[in-house]
């Protein structure tokens, strides 16, 4: 009888490559075969994210992104295509995943994240990559993959600056122990260049892929800060806030 | 006194305060994260007085995706 997360040999083949990494071999492979990722949203964070973890051979992917793709996007949103303008975003995502991989499962969610669909979203996966470019829907998801304790790879970008960190609930500090109301200088509309987002996103896919296989070091308890104008990177040393609203007692 | 604000020497006066510093550049505390000698500093520190060759960074939180 073959289990769930048995490799084929197609399997075996396309990934042959990676399983070829010390620490992963097939165990790891079927572990990522296993895992369930949530990609909030796909634009052009977490586009590279979706497309590096399908390759990757994630199980399942569930794509949350509200809209149909507009001219503005296409010079970020690598899962977007030019054919798809006025279509619905998360369709052309989910196709361009298909294509690169039929063996991940797809699931779209014409929606952002809201207080409404966090919860049900967050219970249906292992895992969850916040790209969200909004801090109203950060902290919606913080909060429930701290009530869930759920993974979270927090991906953000402005201009050339890039921060990531992973937050494991109970172990790590959350977004809310970083900042406790959404920073109010945010805009919606920011600059970018894809290429920069797509950094972003493709760093965030390899902490899932580290976390779900349990290998290396995930950003845990630390923010990876890079500035892309200047190449530089550092980590900075996070705190938990012991009087944190969201993560007190976890 | 010479402090390293974000990698850069600048010449401050004796006493500073952290959030003194922040004023200086005119962000407003909620919307950064200091680091004094590589550790996060919280905001009810922010009256810390800085000192000679203190290394100081100040992290704007982006969210963009």
């Amino acid at each position: 009888m073959i289990r769930v997360n048995d490799l084929t040999d197609e399997e075996r083949a396309r990934y042959a490559w990676q399983i070829s990494t010390p620490d992963i071999g097939e165990t790891g492979q079927r572990k990522l075969k296993s895992a369930r990722v949530l990609i909030t949203r796909v634009g052009g964070v977490g586009g590279a994210a979706a497309y590096y973890l399908a390759a990757a051979g994630v199980g399942k992917l569930v794509l949350a992104h509200a809209g149909e793709i507009r001219p503005a996007d296409l010079n970020r949103q690598i899962l977007m295509t030019t054919d798809g303008i006025d279509q619905l975003r998360v369709d052309s995502a989910a196709r361009r995943l298909r294509e690169l991989n039929p063996n991940v499962e797809v699931q779209t969610v014409n929606n952002n994240v809201t207080a409404d669909n966090v919860a049900g979203l967050v219970k249906e996966v292992d895992l969850v990559i916040d790209a969200a470019p909004v801090f109203e829907e950060r902290l919606a998801l913080n909060t429930q993959i701290v009530r869930q304790r759920k993974p979270m790879v927090d991906c953000a970008m402005y201009d050339f600056d890039a921060q990531l960190t992973t937050i494991l609930p109970g172990k790590t500090p959350c977004l809310a122990c970083l900042f406790a109301n959404f920073p109010t200088h945010w805009k919606r509309e920011f600059p970018v260049f894809g290429a920069v987002a797509g950094v972003v996103g493709t760093m965030g896919a390899v902490e899932a892929i580290k976390v779900i296989t349990g290998i290396g070091q995930p950003l845990a308890g630390r923010m990876l800060i890079a500035n892309l104008r200047e190449m530089t990177f550092r980590t900075m040393n996070l705190q938990r806030n012991p009087q944190c609203s969201v993560c007190r007692g976890v | 006194m010479v402090v390293t604000v974000n990698g850069e020497a600048r010449e401050l006066p004796e006493g500073e305060t952290v959030s003194a510093l922040i004023a200086r550049y005119q962000l407003t505390p909620e919307k950064v994260a200091i680091e004094l000698n590589r550790r996060l500093l919280r905001g009810e520190r922010y009256e810390t007085a800085l000192k000679e060759g203190d290394e100081v960074e100040i992290v704007t939180f982006v969210g963009g995706g």
